[in-house]
């Protein structure tokens, strides 16, 4: 354990909406005491973001947000230059042991998430959810119980995908792996049974489609056919963005899973959330809606 | 499987319960159970479905009959998604298969235990229909792993 490396300064309270909010907690690692006014920013900036992505943006008022502060001895992450990890060699001493090659996989930054939860138990007993800003500008992340990502442009976005992992049960929506160009193989076809995220899925029965409620009846299904199998398939959306529909590759497969909209950020960080995984965002986070704020009731059959 | 349900309620119980474990290739350990009073939790997932893949853990009562089901992302997974700036999202396996994660439950009348449930953490075939992996007494926390013990 690496706590000798730093102090937990308190917590700051960023956004009250009240005890029955959702609580979600932002985390320092790897700033000096001297540099959490950065922290500060780097937090305040983060939560811009996250109120400005759909659907967040419409239910600010459901959260609470909490920035906990924890000065460590030096700055930045570890990032190992043996083996496979091919970093710079810099070795930090910080709280949280943030460090590149998480678990040995090269560029996955990663911290001590047992001692984050710890801190955060002691700071935030009712956290919902946890993220970890890890001071460095080199891109990278992590995710699991607790989403980890650096300072760098764009690194917030994994923030938010992996949030949406761990808070919402959402799926990964991508056709591959390792990646589409690495000519992996036993991601042809997805022949496993149902998945019970709400967002991907085997069955495209127009009748019992989990998120049937949402497809237009002029939307053909599947929506996209994946030409060859043994690939990533390479076409353009046949629809407009926004269509929800079936469209063929999600869930590590080519072909045999799909997605509910063409492109999602549970399928590329960049882009925004779609409908199906908007909608059981807001299913999940309606018990901490203040009264008489609630997200209209869709007849879905199974998105929340 | 018989069935309570409060499917789509969002009951609010005043009381959650967070709920620690911790895993490794010789199983999974309840390690701390964490009362936390007015702490409202989101609805539970649908309690009927068929046979599924991913991971979910269910609240059950005295009689077996499930109270409440969370779908949730693995949090024992092999595998880790690595970010690499301006490439898509990748996925490589993770050497270290030990770790631990927290679960939060409402504090439903008559809940007494948790059952966990996951398809096969290899990622060949993860795809396959989840089954009950452990199921812990929420009301004498000290019995370990009651999915065990009822194989021995």
């Amino acid at each position: 354990m690496s706590a000798r490396d730093g102090t937990v300064i308190g917590t700051t309270i960023l956004q009250d909406s009240g005890k029955k909010g959702f609580n979600l907690v932002i985390v320092s690692e790897g700033y000096k005491r001297a540099e959490l006014p950065t922290f500060a920013t780097d937090a305040k900036d983060f939560m811009d973001k996250f109120f400005m992505t759909p659907p967040f943006d419409s239910h600010q008022a459901w959260f609470n947000v909490y920035r906990v502060d924890v000065a460590s001895t030096d700055s930045g992450a570890k990032d190992p230059a043996g083996g496979a990890c091919g970093g710079s060699g810099a070795n930090p001493a910080t709280y949280f042991e943030a460090s590149f090659c998480w678990n040995n996989l090269p560029r996955l930054l990663g911290c001590n998430s047992d001692l984050v939860r710890k801190v955060v138990n002691a700071q935030v007993p009712k956290w919902n959810g946890i993220l970890v800003i890890v001071n460095t500008t080199t891109f990278g992340g992590s995710g699991g119980p607790v989403a980890v990502f650096s300072r760098a442009a764009g690194a917030s976005e994994i923030g938010i995908h992996e949030f949406c992992h761990a808070a919402f049960g959402l799926a990964d929506e991508y056709e591959y792996y390792g990646g589409c160009g690495t000519g992996e193989t036993g991601h042809d076809n997805y022949t496993g049974a149902e998945p019970a995220e709400p967002n991907v899925t085997a069955n495209i029965n127009r009748n019992t489609l989990k998120w049937g409620s949402f497809v237009g009846r002029s939307i053909a299904l599947p929506t996209t056919v994946n030409a060859d199998c043994t690939k990533c398939d390479p076409q353009a959306s046949p629809v407009a963005a926004g269509t929800v529909g079936a469209f063929t590759g999600a869930f590590y497969n080519h072909c045999g899973a799909y997605r509910p909209e063409f492109d999602c950020k549970m399928r590329t960080l960049s882009k925004p959330l779609c409908s199906v995984c908007q909608y059981r965002i807001e299913v999940k986070l309606k018990p901490y809606a203040p009264l008489g704020d609630f997200p209209q009731p869709k007849p879905n059959t199974g998105v929340g | 499987m018989d069935s309570k349900s409060r499917e789509g309620g969002g009951a609010e119980p005043t009381r959650a319960l967070r709920l620690t474990f911790s895993y490794s290739s010789k199983g999974i350990h309840l390690d701390e159970i964490r009362p936390l009073e007015g702490m409202p939790l989101p609805p539970t997932d649908p309690i009927q479905h068929g046979p599924e893949a991913g991971f979910w853990y269910e609240l059950r009562d005295a009689e077996n009959a499930t109270l409440y089901r969370q779908v949730v992302d693995n949090p024992m997974r092999h595998e880790a998604e690595v970010y690499t700036e301006g490439a898509p999202i990748e996925r490589l396996t993770k050497e270290d298969h030990a770790d631990s994660f927290t679960l939060l439950a409402p504090g439903l009348e008559g809940v007494t235990a948790i059952a966990l449930f996951s398809s096969p953490l290899d990622p060949a075939t993860f795809g396959a229909a989840a089954k009950e992996i452990a199921r812990f007494s929420l009301v004498d926390p000290e019995q370990t792993n009651l999915s065990e013990q009822k194989k021995r």
